[in-house]
């Protein structure tokens, strides 16, 4: 006789007791399965700092970076600066923003200038197809950095030729030879425009500089704050020993100690991924214990005869928590499926942003914590239910009968009983409610999580969307002229060229300064008393035309200036800048989020003044006509007219920065909206199944109404006057729940923003919210409904 | 033909009777996979207007389904049923549920009342699905009812805060709360003890004299002696009708 090893009768009541409701299991499972894909997101920014991290090191990535303006140097001078104490590596580039023709239009690139591909010592800018571009040959090569593409921002693939402007204003023909990047320059450009690394020759060649360099790039051993400024001091005073006629263009760029490029603005949006795992995690607590409570409450019977034929409460518990095993296994299962694969998918999402492909990982951190919250979340939550289902003893267990539990103790239940005027069906529901008062809260808890999301996300999309589009609007100007490259600077006569040219409406000259107010670096922007900008204050005023004149030292600020500094109108704020520290009297407090909210706006005279330059090299041009081919018009008259007057500038086009603007707002507002539907699905998952186990629950019921006269519409209306009585109680505690999403999303921003942003909570995804809460109920109670309503009441009767 | 004056009271009920219920070659087979159980195996069974019949037998011998079939609660795989004139095995079920809210009253073994109605509002709860009257209406008839099986001070009670016997009482007015043509019982008694059962059946006596015809189900051989009618049945077939 052979004797097959078979699972216990215990085991496999554990696992009928999924088979037998296969629904609720399955409903359960789903839930059980989005806990576990945030804990999959909960795990990825560890992994992808990881990853990041990795790339740091391989790239070489700066720790500063000086701006000279231009220096020539040469091997020996490079190895002397590299003597320099406490510099590890160093490495000097030029780049340069020109303009290449992409199609039927020209649009900027930003050339970065490598001295020698072979011997690259920080920011290396490693290739990874085709070959690296040479210098010297026949014509000129580049290679595209993988953000470029990505970004939709075409810059030629590899093998094409693309046509880059000159500083002589000629288009010269450019090779793309492959395709490779540097982690520094790919995050900036893909926030800006399309880069393109070059031999440094190629940038001398286009920009016209006489061989010179304008970044000094450089890592230390000791990267202790004093350190690092006490090398870059070290390493001004070699170069200005060098070449003692240098200037800066900038001030110094640190990176902060240990972090890559982006990974503030990565951190900021990792809030979205607390709230939704978090959100995951609360709905699978509320569904699992509510879960195992109906299964519990309904199987007393069963309990008690376990406990009458020997079966010891410890057994029992341990039954049910094999069921819950069972679920929390095939929820992690499934939730690991699925997070594995958002979490790879956000992975390379946001990889690719900075030029990184982190490829397919499988985290052991993951792992952990997807079994963590899988099994732990389900035996955790069913143990509540257990050890009360599992206390009483076998009489009383015997006397239960099925799930029933009684009405009119509580006020609630005395307040219902008098509310006799309604119809009784709609009675009917509203007590049922109130009887089962556990499983109305989890059903309301489930409503409230997943409209509040909706409620909360929505929310700060559009205090987001509507900040960005009032700044937006708030700049003005249609084109930006700037002088770049070797020659005639622009100046007030190349205005006033400008402002003659058909189509243009006004040319108003700006100034940009690097400024650090304490520790906020920021720029200083030199406006005339009435700017183009359109400036909206909270306090104070705008400065006049007599403090312009008179250069007097007035500012007003932005909103998160003045919010980081607790600075006031009235207030003196001390700035460093270039030309050394300025006092400015505060006369004004913008409220746009120009410039992060944290631009300095200065007498446009004052600026020069203190900056010691005779003219603006910068202007914004507004056109006539709103009309993006019309603007394309003006900028080509414009770059006519100027190239013909031996001018050395760029031009931007304003509307086609905006356009990317919007562009990066919408895949934010996408993967957020993206996320959020994520966790409305989970509510609604949760929802599914609660009402779908009440109606299951209540079919004995159903045949009692039905034996006494009940027709479907009128079980129907028991049911949806329930059905409606919780998702409005849900809906209303969702729109205070919605409100603190959206205030916890919109703090973490205005942290990051250093700003205070008001979260406008309007009236209509509130009504559009209750709309399809109700709806979509109605919807999930529509098959069970039918199928328990259609039962003869004879099977709903023997229903258990 | 007889004269009225020669007639004796109850010959005069039986020449006088319409009958309510009638049964012909009635067939239920539940299927379960692939196991077919035959409860009732051609059932012929007439109940006359005004008579009180116990349906008695061993457990699974098809008594409950011989009730379920009489009310519409089930329907015969095979024959027919006709209630009060009327075809139940070719009524839909929403035709069904509302016949028997107007013209059936049940009363469960384990009472079935709904736990979030006071006693007033279960009774009343057959007259809301039918539309009887006002509301106002409904609640009056309802408060009789409740008197009739001594609960007139126990109306505002939920379930909860009544005894079985009281429950059981409820379940009554509730099964006689649209006047019904028939009632039936299924084990009425079976929850209660002794003297609980007795009273209950006092009240279905009453039911009964008052002109309603009661058709109850029982294991109990000693409450059958209550009833004018017993039919036996074993196995699915009516061995003894009683007549």
């Amino acid at each position: 006789m052979t004797l097959v090893r078979q699972p216990s009768a215990l085991t496999r009541f554990s696992w009928r007791q999924l088979t037998r409701h296969p629904v609720r299991a399955a409903l359960t499972i789903v839930v059980l399965a989005f806990a576990v894909v945030g804990a999959w997101l909960f795990a990825a920014p560890y992994d992808f700092d990881a990853t990041m991290n990795e790339r740091v090191e391989a790239d070489r990535l700066h720790d500063a970076i000086l701006f000279p303006d231009g220096v020539r140097l040469d091997e020996d001078e490079l190895a002397t600066l590299r003597d320099t104490s406490n510099v590890e590596r160093l490495d000097v580039r030029a780049t340069y923003v020109t303009e290449m023709v992409v199609g039927d239009r020209t649009q900027d690139v930003w050339l970065v200038g490598v001295r020698d591909f072979a011997d690259q010592r920080v920011n290396v800018v490693a290739v990874d197809s085709g070959r690296a571009p040479a210098a010297g040959g026949a014509g000129l090569e580049a290679l595209t950095d993988p953000v470029n593409a990505r970004n939709s921002q075409g810059a030629g693939a590899v093998g094409e030729t693309v046509t880059i402007r000159s500083s002589r204003s000629r288009f010269e023909p450019v090779s793309i030879t492959g395709e490779g990047g540097s982690v520094y320059f790919s995050e900036n450009s893909s926030e800006w425009i399309p880069v393109l690394y070059v031999p440094v020759e190629v940038v001398w060649e286009l920009a016209g500089y006489p061989e010179v360099f304008t970044q000094v790039e450089f890592g230390v051993e000791d990267r202790g704050d004093a350190a690092l400024t006490a090398t870059t001091d070290s390493l001004r005073g070699q170069l200005a020993g060098l070449k003692p006629s240098v200037q800066y263009n900038a001030l110094v760029e640190v990176r902060p100690d240990g972090q890559w490029p982006g990974e503030e603005d990565f951190d900021n949006f990792l809030v979205v991924f607390w709230v939704l795992a978090g959100m995951a995690l609360f709905s699978a607590i509320v569904l699992v214990s509510s879960t195992m409570t109906t299964l519990v409450r309904e199987q007393g019977r069963e309990i008690a005869i376990m406990k009458a034929v020997g079966g010891r409460r410890r057994r029992i518990v341990g039954s049910y928590l094999t069921t819950g095993a069972f679920l929390g296994s095939s929820g992690t299962v499934l939730g690991t499926a699925i997070g594995l694969t958002a979490v790879n998918l956000l992975f390379n999402y946001f990889g690719g942003l900075m030029g990184v492909t982190p490829g397919w990982t499988v985290s052991r951190f993951g792992i952990g914590l997807a079994l963590a919250v899988g099994m732990g979340v389900t035996l955790l939550a069913s143990m509540p239910a257990l050890l009360r289902g599992t206390r009483g003893s076998v009489r009383e267990g015997f006397d239960q009968s099925g799930a029933d539990t009684s009405f009119g103790d509580s006020r609630v239940d005395r307040l219902l009983a008098r509310a006799d005027r309604l119809p009784r069906t709609t009675q009917l529901g509203l007590r049922a409610a109130a009887r089962r008062k556990t499983r109305s809260v989890a059903i309301q808890l489930q409503v409230a999580l997943a409209v509040g999301t909706m409620l909360g996300f929505a929310g700060a999309l559009i205090t987001v969307v509507e900040i960005s589009e009032q700044s937006r609007s708030a700049e003005g100007g249609d084109i930006s002229l700037y002088t770049s490259g070797r020659g005639k600077p622009l100046d007030y006569r190349a205005a006033g060229l400008v402002a003659d040219v058909d189509g243009v409406d006004r040319v108003q000259p700006i100034v940009y300064a690097q400024a650090l107010v304490g520790d906020t670096d920021t720029f200083a922007w030199g406006l005339p008393p009435d700017p183009v900008y359109r400036f909206e204050l909270s306090d104070g005023r705008w400065f006049t035309a007599d403090e312009n004149g008179r250069t007097a030292r007035v500012a007003v600020i932005g909103p998160a200036l003045a919010r980081i500094h607790g600075i006031e109108v009235g207030d003196t704020v001390r700035a460093e800048t270039q030309a050394g520290p300025i006092d400015l009297e505060i006369v004004g407090i913008d409220t746009t989020m120009v410039g992060d909210g944290q631009a300095l706006f200065v007498p446009i005279d004052t600026i020069l003044s203190i900056e010691r330059r005779a003219e603006p090299t910068w202007y914004w041009v507004t056109t006539t006509s709103r009309d993006t081919g019309d603007i394309d018009r003006v900028a080509t008259s414009i770059h006519d007219e100027l190239e013909r007057t031996g001018y050395a500038f760029e031009a931007d086009l304003r509307y086609v920065e905006r356009e990317a603007d919007r562009r990066e707002d919408r895949t934010i507002i996408a993967l957020i909206l993206g996320l959020g539907s994520l966790i409305v699905l989970m509510g609604m998952v949760g929802l599914v199944s609660s009402m779908t186990t009440n109606v299951v629950e209540r079919t004995r019921e159903i045949g009692i109404l039905r034996s006494i006269g009940a027709r479907s519409r009128d079980i129907r209306r028991v049911f949806r006057a329930e059905a409606v009585a919780l998702v409005l109680l849900g809906w209303s505690t969702g729109i205070v729940v919605g409100y603190a999403i959206g205030r916890i999303i919109i703090k973490s921003l205005s942290d990051s923003f250093d700003v205070a942003f008001v979260l406008r909570y309007p009236l209509w995804p509130i009504v559009l919210a209750l709309v399809v809460t109700l709806l979509l109920a109605l919807m999930v109670l529509h098959l069970p409904l039918r199928r328990a309503s259609r039962l003869p009441p004879s099977r709903a009767l023997r229903y258990e | 033909m007889k004269l009225d004056a020669d007639l004796t009271p109850a010959t005069a009920a039986a020449a006088r009777a319409e009958r309510v219920i009638a049964l012909r070659d009635v067939e239920r087979i539940y299927r379960s996979g692939r196991v077919e159980y035959r409860a009732l195996r051609g059932v012929d069974l007439d109940v006359d207007e005004g008579e009180m019949l116990a349906i008695t037998g061993p457990s699974g011998s098809g008594k409950s389904t011989l009730l379920n079939i009489m009310t519409g609660i089930d329907r015969p795989s095979t024959g027919s049923a006709t209630v009060g004139g009327r075809r139940l095995d070719e009524m839909s079920e929403d035709e069904l549920a509302a016949w028997r809210g107007e013209h059936v009253g049940i009363v469960f073994q384990f009472f079935q009342l709904l736990p979030t109605l006071t006693a007033l509002e279960n009774t009343m709860l057959p007259m809301d699905f039918a539309h009887r009257g006002s509301v106002a209406d409904r609640a009056i008839a309802a408060h009789a009812k409740l008197d009739l099986v001594g609960l007139g001070d126990r109306v505002d009670h939920f379930p909860g805060e009544l005894s079985g016997g009281e429950q059981q009482r409820v379940a009554i007015a509730r099964a006689l709360a649209c006047d019904p043509l028939l009632l039936v019982a299924d084990e009425p008694t079976g929850n209660l003890d002794t003297e609980t059962a007795s009273a209950m059946l006092d009240v279905l006596d009453a039911v009964n004299r008052a002109g309603t015809t009661v058709v109850f189900v029982t294991h109990d051989p000693t409450l059958t002696t209550r009833a004018g009618r017993t039919v036996t049945i074993r196995d699915g077939i009516v061995v003894d009708d009683g007549r």
